[in-house]
């Protein structure tokens, strides 16, 4: 007898969904093969390249790490909820104008992270765009203008904050009490 | 921005900093690559691979795998009816009787889901007797070795290559200083960002379809035909967006027929898509090299003659990488001035994983060699690294011993404004090191196959709307931008009017494939002609309709423009409608095909295998750490003579993208037989992406500067020249020679990684590694 | 030669198909773990398993998620003299712990030397310690170096296990799947204390830890007073190296004296048990990375 499935409700770039997974499915899984939304790509499987890079509650996490199960009640935002009504994130469009994208694959891991990065350390520079994306790679070897995208659309956002990040954010804090630390990381005005 | 050539002409969009034009749907994650697609009923196929390197395969049980719940049909080397493929033919796609290295082929499944699938592969029982194995060529070469193909004795692989001009041997002995070294650079892989695919289906009628990732769709049709009996006109080979390509999808390899046969055997369309895992252990290599170089040069500072011996690790079977001693001469017979040159070269079998075509093709190893000897005779003359190469460069409008015929060349400009960049006279603190390296390479097409040829049509709608459709193949290269550009200068309308139509083997015109950097050349010149036509066709219609002559027509900004009276124009969808919608009307679509005027090399190497050549040089400033052994990159600087910079966003892009690449190969890459030794610091024997060293982020050099000495070529659109691949050859021997530079020994085997940067310090005044 | 039957090498992107629970509280955990007799895992962020569940390195019957043991949801925190933290904090709210980075930054450290940004936000410190004994966790000298013990719970009851035991023996039953880890304790870096952790990898691009060195010192006018020198790597078992770090005290850092503290790290190493000897790469990365700490505790 195969094992049971297991029943997730959850929500992906705003919109909610309940099925059944098999526990053995990861969230990459989950989007690509059951959500039909094949922007997040399959890479390593190892979580050490980046390309299946989500956010899940407003935290980049590697998708194909995630056990579907563990999705239950949670929000995630892939590369389609990324921008709003078709027109393009300040960070997509700086990725775009700096030649920041050759091949294209690693392109979605790395926006996501990029908006990690820019709601987390919103004054972030050149040096902590290099730490904080280093689980991203590029092999097409385009590191110098992606972290220049980054950097750039940092310095144009200090004060702005990401609207969906914010408020996932904000509902988890809520719900787990997570401390004056978390919210010191994420930058909060003061 | 724009820019001006020197025939005076202003440009509106050749030579501006352009998005490419599949910027937007990249980074909105909608761009279709293999693994995203999903056909109507498509089954997912798997692939069973031997474990061991060399064994005669006893039994192959598949009775287990086909009971498993889900799968549709398993096939084996003695059910599988297709011929072999390789450059010479020796590689069976599913091995029947023999496995030669880790990762062959034995059996393939194809089944409703992945886990199915996986399910069964694990279920195919295999007895294997093993066979003796060799994975050194020079022990492959000695009597005692096993042998891998019955007809290549002493596992030599029977394409024997030698070149030979003026008398090398004696030069040599009467030259004031002579170098000479032996190089190692290792086996490697492309590690391509997305994994390889390869999808296939047959329609009702039995003609096939195949989706692949890969860089020669037309020369894939033509294998697929005469491995499964098929004939040509019923096989279509479509392409994706491709993450990556690197010369590794260069071949056509054993997964992309299995998908096939399949896909043949099952009634429904398979997928083959691979894991990271399987593609950094699966994939075409780049081989393993082994130079031998000796260099002489006169009292005056000029080359007098260069001796060179390759040994290739071909691996267990034959693909590009035998061919690729054509290239390697480039740096041996071509960069620089020498008039001897004795070079020879031989590929080896042996139980390693087949070596294909890495970028460049074989030009880095070579340069890697050729580059330290320079230094190293620079010194032998006191003379500063970059007297010596002005003094000995390439000149415009020359001809090599090689037979290449060097028309525009950069490459005195290129040297002297690297070494200024990198500020090579400025005081180096200690452990700091400053290292040049220049190389040569293909620029107006690489005459590798017969023809080298490719095709476009080009076509202008009723709105305007320019449509390319070529054979070219875009890897992620950037050409594709490229050659809207052409095209959007050529007809005078905005960029965003034209569309490069993602084409397949049916509707594409011809193109021999996407490697040497060609595809700017080949494909831009023939858009360029196709373009010239339709202007022509343009001309004739708007004279018509504007009442004036056909001279004084202009064609800009999407309008055509009566010059002696600009209140005379139309705008060009308007006037596409008025000749669509008219009795005996005509439609506006061209085509052309461009051959360049290059040779394939002969027998004996000669032969002008381009139509003309980039030239670049690399200056690195680097520092070490002598307790670490850490090479820390703090500036790179490289200067290009790709001809007229088209795309000058997306090539600094490329080249950028090609030093990284470069680095990692330097520093860093090295791939582990699967099942090899441990090696000190790994945790594990198997291959992942961070054990095979892809850099990241934070091994950026600190500060990289790419610069363009813009020559005007005579043979290319708009002057320019081809460009991929130039960003990574001299790289790993400037990298070696800033390091010999700091440290006072040279590194002679790639990659440099820290014990041995740990050795060469301890060792300084004595042996290297 | 003779004829043999071997597994076929078989590249997986599924994984095995297993159980999952998700219980409510620490003993529901304990009790699924009984029942399936050492053949269930806890899986918290998962990032380590899932890898190895994927490479069919392993492959649990049953997998026991602890996202709703409410027990183990809370933030690090201080009680009494001793921070306690939970197993299931993942690496990076350990880093942006506030009370961590005042109170303990040699872990926060370590924290941020292990795998990468997304990694962090779904590993926990918990998991990261718990990987297998042929794989060393990095952040062990952090822990062992600030005096930590783990609170070992199973059916019968808990017992507190100092870190430097965990990475031994002591640790088995967890590694097992026969208990669980329910807390991390630890004892507060003192004020006026200086500290370091240094991760030393083999080579550009890869992230696996060849050695990591954890220092603790207190300076008296330039003079290392005390010092606590704690390392690991991939061929020891990490441990406390009491010998190195009495070498270093007393000095203000000269290199001679660094040296010979490095080469008493490296026969220490050996003496803990290195599986090689600490012999050439190793041993000079090793040294690196130690005297590298002990500087920058003093600058």
């Amino acid at each position: 007898m195969s094992p049971a499935k297991a029943h997730v409700a959850f929500s992906v770039n705003a919109v909610s969904y309940e099925m059944d997974v098999e526990p053995s499915w990861t969230l990459l899984d989950v989007l690509r093969d059951r959500l039909d939304l094949r922007g997040t790509k399959r890479g390593c499987g190892r979580g050490e390249c980046g390309a299946c890079t989500v956010l899940l509650d407003g935290e980049s996490v590697n998708a194909c790490l995630v056990l579907a199960p563990e999705i239950d009640g949670r929000e995630i935002t892939t590369i389609e909820g990324v921008g709003k009504g078709g027109a393009l994130h300040p960070l997509q469009k700086a990725f775009i104008e700096e030649g920041a994208i050759q091949c294209g694959y690693c392109t979605p891991g790395m926006v996501m992270q990029g908006l990690h990065l820019l709601a987390r350390s919103p004054g972030a520079d050149r040096e902590q765009v290099l730490e904080e994306m280093s689980g991203n790679l590029c092999c097409c070897g385009g590191y110098h203008k992606i972290a220049t995208a980054v950097a750039r659309t940092a310095a144009e956002m200090r004060q702005e904050r990401i609207m969906m990040i914010k408020e996932a954010v904000g509902r988890k804090n809520r719900k787990t009490g997570a401390g004056k630390g978390a919210a010191r990381a994420q930058g909060r005005k003061r | 921005m724009t820019g001006d050539d020197d025939r005076g002409r202003k440009h509106t969009v050749i030579g501006s900093r352009t998005a490419r034009v599949d910027a937007s749907l990249k980074v909105t994650g909608g761009a279709i690559y293999g693994h995203d697609l999903v056909l109507p009923g498509m089954l997912h196929g798997r692939i069973v691979r031997s474990p061991v390197p060399h064994a005669i395969l006893r039994s192959v049980d598949v009775s287990r795998a086909r009971r498993v719940p889900g799968v549709v049909s398993v096939i084996t080397g003695k059910d599988a009816a297709c011929q072999p493929i390789g450059f010479l033919k020796d590689q069976p796609v599913l091995k029947a009787d023999r496995v030669r290295c880790v990762r062959d082929e034995i059996a393939a499944v194809a089944a409703v889901t992945e886990e199915a699938a996986e399910e069964a592969c694990r279920a195919i029982d295999v007895e294997y007797e093993p066979l003796p194995a060799v994975f050194d060529p020079f022990e492959a070469m000695k009597p005692e070795a096993p042998l891998l193909h019955q007809n290549a004795p002493r596992n030599r692989v029977p394409h024997y290559l030698e070149f030979k001009a003026g008398d090398a041997e004696k030069v040599l002995e009467k030259s004031e200083h002579v170098v000479e070294g032996s190089y190692r650079t290792p086996f490697t892989a492309p590690a391509c960002p997305e994994p390889s695919f390869a999808a296939a289906s047959f329609d009702s009628a039995g003609r096939l379809s195949l989706w692949a990732s890969t860089q020669v769709p037309f020369y894939l049709r033509d294998v697929l035909s005469k491995c499964l009996g098929i004939p040509g006109y019923r096989i279509k080979v479509i392409q994706p967006s491709m993450g990556g390509a690197f010369g590794a999808r260069l071949d056509v390899f054993p997964y992309e027929v299995i998908a096939a046969l399949l896909a043949r055997a099952s009634g429904r369309p398979v997928t083959i898509a691979w894991s990271g895992q399987e593609e950094v252990e699966c994939c075409a290599t780049g081989q393993a090299v082994f130079v031998r170089l000796a260099t002489g040069v006169s009292r005056e500072g000029r080359l007098t003659a260069r001796k060179c011996e390759v040994t290739l690790d071909a691996g267990a079977y034959t693909s590009w990488s035998v061919t690729q001693p054509q290239i390697m001469l480039m740096a041996v017979a071509s960069l620089y001035r020498v008039e001897n040159v004795a070079f020879r070269a031989r590929s080896i079998y042996t139980n390693n994983p087949p070596s294909s075509a890495w970028t460049a093709y074989g030009n880095p190893p070579a340069v890697f060699a050729v580059e330290q000897q320079m230094d190293e005779l620079a010194r032998k003359l006191g003379m500063d690294p970059m007297t010596f190469r002005m003094l000995n460069a390439n000149k415009p409008e020359s001809t090599t011993p090689q037979k290449l015929r060097i028309r525009s060349c950069g490459l005195k400009q290129c040297i002297e404004t690297a070494a200024h960049r990198v500020g090579i006279d400025r005081r180096k603190e200690k452990w700091e090191g400053v290292g040049l390296a220049s190389a040569i390479h293909m620029g107006g097409g690489g005459r590798m196959f017969k023809s080298d040829g490719g095709g476009a049509v080009v076509k202008l709608s009723d709105y305007g709307k320019v449509s390319i459709i070529t054979g070219a193949v875009e890897a992620g290269s950037g050409s594709t931008t490229a050659l809207a550009m052409i095209a959007a200068e050529e007809l005078g309308v905005p960029l965003e009017w034209v569309h490069v139509v993602a084409g397949d083997t049916d509707t594409a015109a011809w193109d021999a494939g996407s490697h040497s950097s060609r595809t700017t050349f080949v494909s831009g010149n023939a858009v360029l002609e196709a373009c010239r036509k339709l202007k022509k066709q343009v001309v004739r219609h708007g004279a018509k309709l504007l009442g004036c002559a056909a001279d004084d027509i202009e064609v800009k900004g999407g309008r055509v423009i009566c010059r002696g009276d600009p209140s005379k124009s139309m705008a060009l969808d308007r006037l596409v409608r008025a000749v669509h919608f008219t009795q005996g009307g005509e439609i506006f679509i061209e085509s052309a095909f461009y051959d360049p005027p290059s040779e394939f090399p002969s027998r004996d190497m000669t032969g002008n295998l381009s139509a003309t050549y980039t030239f670049t040089t690399h200056a690195v400033r680097l520092r070490v750490d002598p307790g670490t052994g850490r090479v820390r990159i703090l500036k790179y600087v490289a200067v290009n003579d790709n001809g007229k910079v088209i795309n000058r966003g997306g090539l600094a892009a490329r080249v950028e993208g090609g030093i990284q690449q470069g680095l990692a190969l330097a520093l860093a890459q090295q791939l582990h037989r699967p099942g090899g030794e441990e090696e000190e610091g790994a945790a594990s024997p198997r291959t992942t992406f961070r054990d095979y060293r892809v850099l990241t982020f934070r091994d950026s050099p600190e500060e990289i500067d790419v610069h363009f000495v813009e020559t005007d070529d005579p043979v290319g659109p708009f002057g320019a020249k081809g460009a991929g691949e130039t960003g990574c050859i001299p790289v790993a021997a400037a990298v070696a020679n800033a390091i010999a530079d700091a440290v006072g020994v040279r590194p002679r085997s790639l990659p440099i990684t820290p014990d041995k940067v740990l050795a060469l310090i301890r060792n300084r005044g004595g042996a290297c590694s | 030669m003779q004829t043999q039957k071997r597994p076929a090498r078989v590249y997986c992107s599924s994984l095995k198909p297993f159980e999952y629970f998700a219980p409510g509280s620490v003993s529901e955990a304990l009790g699924i773990l009984a029942r399936f007799k050492g053949k269930a895992r806890l899986v918290a962020g998962g990032t380590g398993l899932v890898v190895e569940m994927r490479a069919r390195e392993r492959a649990p019957e049953a997998l026991v998620s602890l996202r709703c043991v409410k027990e183990l949801g809370h933030a690090p925190a201080l009680k009494g003299a001793r921070i306690v933290i939970s197993p299931t904090t993942t690496l990076s709210r350990v880093a942006a712990s506030e009370l961590l980075r005042e109170k303990a930054p040699l872990l926060v450290a370590a924290a941020l030397s292990i795998g990468t940004c997304q990694v962090r936000n779904r590993a926990t410190i918990g998991g990261s310690v718990c990987r297998g004994r042929g794989r060393p966790p990095d952040i062990a000298p952090a822990l062992i170096a600030l005096g930590a013990a783990l609170r070992v719970k199973d059916r019968r009851g808990e017992r507190l296990v100092p870190a430097g035991d965990f990475f031994g023996d002591a640790g088995d039953p967890v590694r097992r799947g026969e208990a669980m880890i329910v807390q991390l304790q630890l004892a507060p870096q003192e004020e006026d204390e200086r500290s370091c952790f240094r991760k030393q990898t083999a080579c550009p691009g890869t992230d696996r830890g060849v050695a990591s060195v954890a220092v603790r010192a207190t300076l008296s006018r330039g003079v290392i007073a005390r010092a606590t020198v704690a390392a690991g790597g991939t061929s020891f078992t990490p441990a406390r190296m009491k010998r190195a770090g009495e070498t270093i005290e007393g000095s203000r850092g000269e290199m001679e004296t660094l040296f010979k503290a490095a080469e008493v790290l490296a026969d220490e190493v050996c003496a803990a048990g290195a599986t090689r000897p600490a012999a050439g790469l190793a041993r000079e990365l090793l040294a690196a990375c130690f005297i590298r700490a002990v500087k920058e505790v003093l600058a």
